[in-house]
């Protein structure tokens, strides 16, 4: 049987926490000042896109949330942002 | 004495599995390959879980191995104490994601592949898996992009380090190469022993370890649940 449903679209945000070196932004980092732009610090961060198929979207942000918690990131070493990209959604069909 | 049975834990993109393999055989283990699949009891005295790239190490090293189905019965396997764990390079990295051990791995701060022989302090010869190690330092090959071990201080009992680099290559925390957990039945380590076990590669020094678990398996300190 098909319900009804959305997906919504999510983008995931990684980042290396405070005082986490980040050796490819620190050569980056240097390669720009040895170009000479007025650059003060480089952090490479991660952006992953999640589609998910849910009833609405307060509950399509839960799954989002559990997803970055628990698969996307480390704890020890990363903090992350979950964001839901606005009119994203497609309307569809949920299958069985 | 029946010989005890190591198993050797397979990733899609597992490369030391062999030299896991060959290294156990040479100490007088009963080996065998459990694919990552597995969901069933692990009946061994030792599991392995050797280095390579599980999963390609995509989003970021093993963590997508530590969702295997086997890795399941790996932490159930560890909860009940039926035996000893030992992880290596990539195994190490999916045991700290597993949340088996504590810390994460990270970048070298070179940012560079490293493959080189390192000289290794023992801090704590009264592990199970390094009783027999008499000597204060060993040679191992480390082969690594990701082996910057971090933890924070609280989360690491003096104890737990077992293994420390004598010239830190890859920015280690307190130059940390391999670790223990609290009950000290899983190794953790970045260094490769299962590279260094015949003369005919030169090294012998990975044997200790081998030598040490076997040592503790068979004592009467361990008690198989």
């Amino acid at each position: 049987m098909n319900k009804e449903g959305k997906i919504f679209e999510f983008e995931i945000k990684v980042k290396l926490r405070e005082g986490i070196l980040d050796p490819q932004g620190t050569a980056t980092y240097k390669v720009l000042k040895r170009l000479n732009y007025p650059v003060e610090d480089v952090r490479f961060n991660k952006s992953i896109k999640l589609l998910i198929k849910e009833n609405n979207s307060q509950e399509a942000k839960k799954v989002a949330e559990e997803i970055a918690y628990k698969v996307l990131s480390n704890p020890v070493l990363e903090d992350f942002e979950v964001r839901e990209i606005t009119n994203g959604y497609m309307e569809c069909e949920i299958g069985e | 004495m029946n010989s005890l049975k190591a198993a050797v834990i397979v990733f899609p993109g597992s490369n030391c599995d062999k030299d896991a393999y060959f290294a156990l055989k040479t100490n007088g283990f009963k080996v065998q390959y459990v694919w990552h699949d597995f969901s069933k009891m692990l009946d061994y005295d030792l599991i392995f879980i050797p280095g390579g790239f599980s999963y390609g190490d995509y989003l970021r090293v093993g963590v997508l191995a530590r969702f295997s189905p086997v890795m399941n019965s790996v932490e159930k396997y560890v909860l009940k104490k039926r035996g000893l764990i030992i992880g290596v390079c990539n195994g190490f990295q999916i045991l700290t994601e597993a949340g088996l051990l504590p810390g994460a791995l990270t970048v070298n701060t070179s940012h560079r592949f490293i493959c080189k022989d390192i000289d290794l302090k023992i801090v704590n010869n009264k592990t199970p898996f390094t009783n027999s190690i008499n000597k204060k330092i060993i040679r191992l090959p480390i082969a690594h992009k990701y082996g910057r071990f971090f933890s924070l201080k609280k989360d690491i009992a003096e104890d737990q380090i077992v293994l420390k680099y004598v010239e830190n290559p890859n920015g280690s925390f307190e130059d940390i190469a391999g670790i223990v957990n609290k009950d000290m039945n899983v190794f953790g380590l970045m260094p490769h022993p299962e590279r260094a076990c015949t003369q005919i590669l030169k090294n012998e020094d990975g044997n200790y370890i081998f030598r040490s678990i076997r040592r503790y398996l068979t004592s009467e300190q361990f008690v198989r649940n």
